[in-house]
């Protein structure tokens, strides 16, 4: 059966392109670093393909269609918004891995939509060429990438207990794979960002960190546990997209978590969060860090 | 007050040049295809996005729309529109440059 090896928490900052010298010298190069050493862990998981799960920033769906959440099984390219630093262009999927994932949920009551076409935004082209394509260049091999997006930008909202029921039908999916598919799975997101709003800028330090220590300790239950009238109150609308680190933890059997970095970065609007998460050994115990 | 057809015009004039063209030239006869009040024509046209915000319109849209066509797109001063305080716009402003 195929495996989901790994997984990782990381953000999807546009500002860090649009404004790239605005923080301090030491904040931004840990943060350019962080993602390097993302991509080192990853090329070192030996995997096979990537599911990166992002979210609409209301610029692919409109009100006329509002998924809650979508899988890309075909032609995939992008990113729609234009960042100077991010290259647009087709993306190689794992069509086949995809469309498995989508006839599997049929019998699992996950009724995927999707998209045959799809155009990722940056939630998806961040991850995937900060992380994937260096991992791509130490293997010496492409990292066919699905893209998974939850609506967590723009309401209807879809829960964080269906973000991580998506997790976990995700990873049942893949161990009905192929035996050799090593697959790792990245949750896109921001922790506490205010996006479009009076209070953008402000950076909520204390809610990151529970929410860090919440991946370190893989509570998917407490993660799972927040209102959204809390996220919105104590970490901002972008903050929403808790829901994508909701799905990637789901997806990971008995999680453990490694922060690799944090940068709470007011110039950049977001709380910035690295954490690898991995499969804890059967007997090994849990450390369980204060929330 | 009408969120989603506001949302719907927003929506638009973020991601469609045609629409964009449409409201620089006549920004009063483009929203004449939705089903607005006055009141939502008003806020859109003068740029209102503290109204917008109130009336449940989405902050990624007032943010899209004024960056891609407020006259002045500063988003300092789109920040002052929504009465931002000086201690949430020092930051941001900075980033931005603004």
């Amino acid at each position: 059966m195929g495996k989901i090896v790994g997984g990782f928490w990381m953000p999807h900052d546009p500002v860090m392109f649009v404004a790239p010298d605005a923080p301090p010298l030491a904040q931004r190069e840990a943060v350019w670093a962080a993602y390097e050493a993302c991509a080192e862990r990853l090329a070192a998981l030996q995997p096979t393909s990537v599911i990166i799960v992002g979210c609409d920033h209301y610029i692919l769906f409109g009100t006329h269609c509002l998924p809650r959440y979508v899988i890309g099984t075909g032609d995939v390219d992008g990113p729609i918004d234009r960042l100077p630093g991010l290259e647009r262009g087709a993306v190689r999927n794992h069509q086949a891995l995809a469309t498995h994932i989508v006839e599997h949920g049929d019998g699992q009551g996950v009724d995927w939509t999707v998209a045959r076409s799809f155009t990722v935004d940056h939630s998806f082209s961040i991850p995937h060429q900060l992380v994937v394509k260096p991992a791509e260049a130490l293997l010496g091999r492409e990292l066919p990438s699905i893209p998974v997006y939850l609506a967590c930008g723009v309401d209807p909202y879809i829960s964080l207990q269906r973000s991580a029921d998506l997790g976990r039908q995700l990873r049942a999916a893949v161990e009905a794979f192929d035996a050799d598919e090593r697959v790792v799975i990245i949750g896109s997101g921001g922790i506490s960002h205010w996006v479009g709003t009076a209070e953008m800028g402000r950076v909520a330090e204390d809610f990151d960190r529970e929410i860090l220590a919440l991946g370190v300790n893989g509570d998917l239950q407490a993660l799972c546990a927040y209102s959204d009238e809390e996220i919105l109150r104590r970490a901002g609308n972008g903050a929403m997209e808790i829901r994508n680190f909701a799905c990637a933890l789901a997806a990971i059997e008995r999680p453990q978590g490694e922060v690799i970095a944090y940068e709470a970065v007011p110039a950049w609007v977001t709380g910035l969060g690295f954490v690898q998460l991995s499969v804890r050994a059967e007997h090994e115990p849990c450390i369980t860090l204060p929330t | 007050m009408s969120r989603n057809v506001m949302e719907r015009a927003l929506w638009q004039l973020c991601v469609e040049r045609v629409a964009k063209e449409r409201f620089r030239q006549d920004a009063v006869g483009f929203l004449g295809r939705f089903a607005l009040e006055e009141a939502e024509v008003r806020m859109i046209v003068e740029f209102d996005v503290a109204g917008l915000q109130a009336a449940g319109v989405n902050p990624m849209l007032t943010m899209g729309f004024w960056q891609e066509l407020a006259p002045d797109r500063n988003m300092s001063l789109y920040k002052q529109r929504l009465g931002a305080t000086d201690e949430h716009s020092a930051g941001f402003s900075a980033a931005l440059k603004g």
